[in-house]
């Protein structure tokens, strides 16, 4: 169903954009507030979306939806085999699957397009290294944390987007190390002394 | 099910996330845009130490709006003026270390002002879907989401075909039918069918900018009557307090439905400000001790408070000078305050309520 948000807003003063302004090579001043504005539409602005229908079952021993009996199956879940109406098939990233496979596999963290969200676990190792080092002394207690931490979550998936956190860990355990063996050295030359 | 990382390919530019309750940088959020086979993904950082992820697919991106900020020419405003109060400081200073170190000041406002001009005009990108309108606070300048956006047309098009201008046109008709939008309103050779409202002017800063205006006027009388270096040094930290609320004003006034001539004076009051503090003092001294004008040090500000204004002529031309304008402009701007608060009211007044109607007789 289509919705006035569909229409394209000046972003400064909401002034509806006609189709003067589309697909235009430079800036042009907004028809209301003159703002400088440059709009690049694509076919999806004029689609029209529908909703999916299911079909009702017609004949005997048809095969039906796990969730709608009374409607026809279209199309089997991917990944529990279940039968599914047009309403219950989630079309996502090529597969067919059904919400509570949809559900599980976010929960789960198997579905890697439905995460929205990570903890940088490398990042944190780092500024527990290298952070304190400001005010020394915290070391004693942060480089043995730090090293822990690395160690910890050195298999954890840190971020979506390509990175590198082995190297990030690695630099904070070779910090916390060397933090925690100057403070070996420094006790070592309080004993002797 | 697996979960395979996505190829994804960073694209140029990173930025700070409009909005949200803190205004350290170091605890913003820091948006990054990163290129998927299927669809573009924004990193957003909190603190470095977490991430969101926001994934456009190609294949729902309705539209791509750009539009020109003022940033860069306020930040071009900012250094500028920084650089060139720095250089004048510098060069009523005679002292050679002092000198060396107000110019190295002045050369890093110099390179910032270069380097914020080499980056090119800023702007706001904008990614429209059918459920919502997202900002990409990573494409804050022009040249660089231009490129950016010329780097995913391609993919769109893969995903959903193009639009010419001409099919846009006609397609863009037919959408207005669907939602029974009314038809748009020529107005020369443009389309509008909303007349924006501009925001309401709510802030009480200029209240206190002008009050603080008058306040100026009460402390130029006393300095012609009171020799006090605690007077002039207070009135050196009032002048300064008085350009940055001046420059709050401005900002607070900006696309509001605040007064034209409200405005005006506010800007006509910071320009008389800036001129004063730096131009008024320095004639000041000038006058008193000619020949050795050589800058802001304490041996000026006991002069100036030393000085008898009834018998400094220029001085009490001065004070007298400042202390009239800023009278003038404080009471005119309270004013003109003053009415458009009336005309707000007026405006927005309840119209009276229908008069009664009789019942239809029996």
């Amino acid at each position: 169903m289509a919705s006035s948000a569909q229409l394209i807003t000046c972003p400064n003063c909401r002034a509806v954009l006609g189709a003067d302004y589309f697909n235009l090579p430079d800036l042009q001043p907004c028809p209301a507030c003159e703002i400088p504005v440059q709009v690049q539409v694509f076919p999806a602005l004029f689609r029209e979306e529908t909703g999916a229908q299911p079909e009702r079952i017609i004949a005997e021993g048809e095969a039906s939806c796990f969730y709608h009996p009374d409607k026809k199956a279209a199309v089997v879940c991917d990944a529990c085999g279940r039968f599914l109406c047009a309403l219950c098939d989630v079309d996502f990233d090529g597969q067919h699957l059904c919400p509570a496979c949809l559900e599980a596999g976010r929960q789960k963290g198997k579905i890697q397009k439905l995460e929205t969200r990570r903890t940088r676990h490398d990042k944190i190792a780092l500024a527990l290294a290298l952070a304190p080092i400001l005010i020394f002394y915290t070391t004693l207690v942060t480089a043995p944390i730090a090293l822990f931490y690395s160690i910890r979550h050195w298999n954890a998936s840190c971020s979506i987007a390509p990175h590198r956190p082995k190297l990030t860990f690695s630099i904070a355990i070779a910090l916390a190390a060397m933090e925690i063996i100057g403070w070996a050295i420094f006790f070592i030359f309080l004993y002797t002394r | 099910m697996a979960g395979q990382e996505q190829e994804y390919k960073k694209l140029p530019g990173s930025g700070l996330m409009r909005g949200g309750s803190s205004f350290l940088a170091l605890t913003r959020t820091r948006c990054s845009l990163w290129l998927g086979k299927s669809h573009l993904l924004q990193v957003e950082s909190q603190g470095g130490y977490s991430e969101s992820y926001k994934r456009f697919y190609f294949r729902d991106i309705q539209a791509l709006v750009l539009r020109r900020t003022k940033t860069w020419f306020a930040v071009n405003v900012v250094f500028g003026t920084l650089a060139g109060l720095f250089a004048l400081w510098a060069t009523f200073t005679s002292d050679t270390a002092g000198k060396t170190a107000l110019l190295i000041i002045t050369g890093v406002w110099v390179t910032f002002l270069l380097l914020n001009g080499f980056f090119g005009p800023s702007c706001s990108c904008f990614l429209q879907t059918a459920v919502h309108r997202e900002e990409l606070p990573s494409l804050r300048r022009l040249r660089r989401a231009r490129k950016v956006i010329a780097n995913l047309l391609p993919l769109i098009a893969e995903a959903q075909g193009t639009v010419t201008r001409e099919e846009a046109v006609v397609q863009f008709d037919a959408l207005l039918q669907r939602l029974k939008f009314p038809a748009p309103v020529t107005i020369g050779r443009q389309f509008t069918t909303v007349v924006p409202v501009a925001k309401s002017y709510q802030s009480r800063m200029h209240q206190v900018f002008f009050g603080a205006l008058l306040v100026d006027v009460l402390l130029c009388t006393l300095k012609m009557l009171v020799p006090s270096v605690v007077l002039v040094l207070l009135c050196l930290g009032f002048g300064v307090s008085l350009i940055a609320l001046a420059a709050a004003a401005i900002v607070k006034q900006h696309d509001t439905d605040l007064k034209s001539s409200v405005g005006r004076l506010t800007w006509a009051a910071a320009i008389y400000l800036v001129a004063r503090y730096f131009i008024g003092y320095n004639i000041m001294v000038a006058m008193i001790s000619p020949g050795r004008l050589n800058g802001f040090d304490w041996e000026y500000i006991t002069t100036v408070a030393n000085a008898e204004p009834f018998q400094t002529p220029w001085l009490l031309v001065i004070l007298i000078f400042s202390a009239v304008v800023s009278t003038v402009l404080a009471l005119w701007g309270l004013l003109e305050l003053r009415s458009h608060h009336r005309q707000k009211t007026a405006s927005s007044t309840m119209p009276p309520p229908p008069p009664e109607v009789p019942p239809p007789p029996a």
